[in-house]
């Protein structure tokens, strides 16, 4: 793995796992989740661009503004200014790897960011795990978290429409994420994995043509220090990337 | 704070990949590392971005900050055949070479959780480290530990009522998965611990200046002043600080707890750590 900083000002965080082997001139950019939910999910998605690097592909993982290890303050960064640096890191993939064709991994609310790169870009394979297409579903989701804490600790949070789940967001966020809708994507392959609980299953049946369930936890709005790895869901998605 | 601008650089500090982040002055000239372990599992960004907030606070002090994972955790591979205890040892020792390349022979270790515990066992084996914070590091229960145990649970079952509280019992007797998950929360986890009294006692006697903080919900720990009590230390020793936070979690979920802290933290090292130092 080659860590590296990109896009505007150096600010984005890569983490660039070169082909091994033979390599296939494909590339594969993962788009993680976004706040709490990404930092959970990094072991998981290391994972996954580790072993899909085995195969020969050129993966790219990276932090969006503001988040992670990218440069600067969560709450200075927008969805507008995430759904760039997700467009940034897929250019940045194609000439770091000089690859023929790329495919996308997209989790959580990152599916309605890599939906928007869909029609933009051309990607081959478009596997969503867990996707949040629409953003009103992230913000009930969030809201649920937020409401899961004790009282103590909401009665002296300074703004609490800026705040959710630890993370203090900018001032426009709630207005820019309830006018993220679902869009329909555009790629060659088109599918998705879903673990046990998920809700909106009926959203992803109408977006993606093959949906695979798993029977296993993946608790979303678990305990910001437990880091999610759920075996069966990453060997789901390298299968259906490989 | 002063407005200084940091140079953010991510690091591959050993061959083998183990992976960190180091945050700086732009003008970095400072003598004094602050080397930050991974909260439990957590990448070196840490629960909420604390590592990285955490980091930028303490460069803006003119400290040359590094964010480590450790091997197996974050970005960085598992030292093959080499023991957890070790390797944290050898991940030390690593950052710790890459920092001495510059200006800086003294580092200060940050750990949270776990991360707090190899920072403790790092600073009684290696002379570099000169200052020490530990987030809900290891503390012993004192007969004063169960008398506040003994009050929360009669203050409970009060509030609650017999059925109240019998129904709670039988909760977690059910769920094991619920234990597990307040064990993450709360960091009662079972370590092996016999080492770790020597260790602070090791560290205090070479005059490490030792910060200690402690969180409302970390069920080792129940009330001020335990640590200095579990040591048999006056509260007036010159290089031990103990701080209660009975506010805030465990990973300080909440932004005006993280500030709190980040700024206990900050003033903390600008204090011990002079000029002279940075």
């Amino acid at each position: 793995m080659e860590p590296f900083y990109f896009g505007k000002n150096n600010s984005l965080f890569g983490a660039f796992h070169l082909a091994e082997g033979t390599p296939r001139g494909h590339g594969l950019l993962i788009a993680g989740p976004l706040l709490a939910e990404g930092i959970r999910a990094q072991f998981a998605l290391r994972q996954i661009a580790n072993r899909c690097a085995a195969l020969g592909y050129d993966v790219l993982r990276f932090d969006y503004a503001g988040l992670g290890n990218s440069v600067g303050k969560t709450c200075d960064a927008s969805i507008s200014d995430w759904t760039e640096n997700l467009c940034e890191a897929f250019d940045e993939l194609r000439n770091a790897a000089g690859s023929k064709t790329q495919s996308v991994v997209a989790v959580r609310f990152a599916a309605n960011l890599a939906v928007e790169l869909s029609r933009k870009k051309s990607i081959e394979n478009l596997v969503f795990w867990d996707p949040l297409f629409d953003g009103q579903h992230w913000l009930d989701h969030l809201r649920e978290g937020q409401r899961n804490l004790p009282e103590a600790w909401l009665d002296s949070v300074e703004d609490i429409d800026r705040e959710f789940m630890g993370h203090f967001m900018c001032t426009g966020f709630v207005d820019e994420l309830v006018s993220r809708h679902p869009a329909t994507p555009r790629a060659t392959q088109l599918s998705a994995v879903l673990t046990k609980d998920y809700k909106h299953v009926e959203t992803v049946q109408s977006v993606a043509t093959e949906v695979q369930r798993i029977d296993a936890d993946c608790l979303w709005q678990g305990i910001a220090s437990e880091v999610l790895y759920p075996v069966e869901v990453i060997n789901a998605i390298c299968d259906r990337l490989t | 704070m002063r407005s200084i601008d940091l140079k953010t650089t991510p690091l591959l500090l050993n061959d083998a990949g183990l992976f960190g982040i180091r945050t700086a002055p732009v003008a970095d000239n400072s003598a004094l590392g602050v080397v930050i372990l991974n909260a439990g599992m957590v990448s070196n960004v840490g629960p909420f971005r604390l590592g990285v907030q955490l980091a930028d606070a303490l460069a803006r002090l003119g400290c040359t900050c590094l964010r480590l994972d450790q091997s197996g955790k974050g970005e960085s591979s598992i030292r093959p055949d080499v023991a957890a205890s070790d390797a944290a040892l050898l991940d030390y020792d690593d950052a710790f070479a890459n920092l001495a390349r510059g200006s800086i022979q003294q580092t200060v270790l940050i750990g949270v959780c776990s991360g707090a515990v190899d920072a403790l066992r790092i600073a009684a084996r290696r002379d570099s480290v000169v200052g020490l914070i530990l987030l809900d590091g290891y503390v012993g229960k004192t007969p004063r530990w169960y008398w506040h145990r003994g009050l929360h649970a009669l203050r409970w079952v009060r509030s609650a009522g017999l059925q109240g509280t019998l129904t709670r019992l039988l909760e977690r007797l059910r769920s094991a998965s619920s234990i597990t998950k307040n064990a993450a929360l709360t960091g009662d986890l079972d370590w092996p611990v016999a080492d770790l009294p020597g260790s602070y006692q090791s560290v205090l006697g070479r005059d490490v200046k030792m910060l200690c903080v402690f969180s409302g919900n970390y069920l080792p720990y129940n009330h001020a002043g335990q640590l200095a009590r579990f040591l048999s230390i006056g509260g007036d020793r010159a290089n031990f600080r103990e701080i209660f936070l009975r506010d805030a979690d465990h990973i300080y979920s909440m932004k005006h707890h993280r500030d709190r802290l980040i700024s206990i933290l900050s003033e903390w090292v600008g204090g011990e750590f002079t000029k002279k130092n940075l």
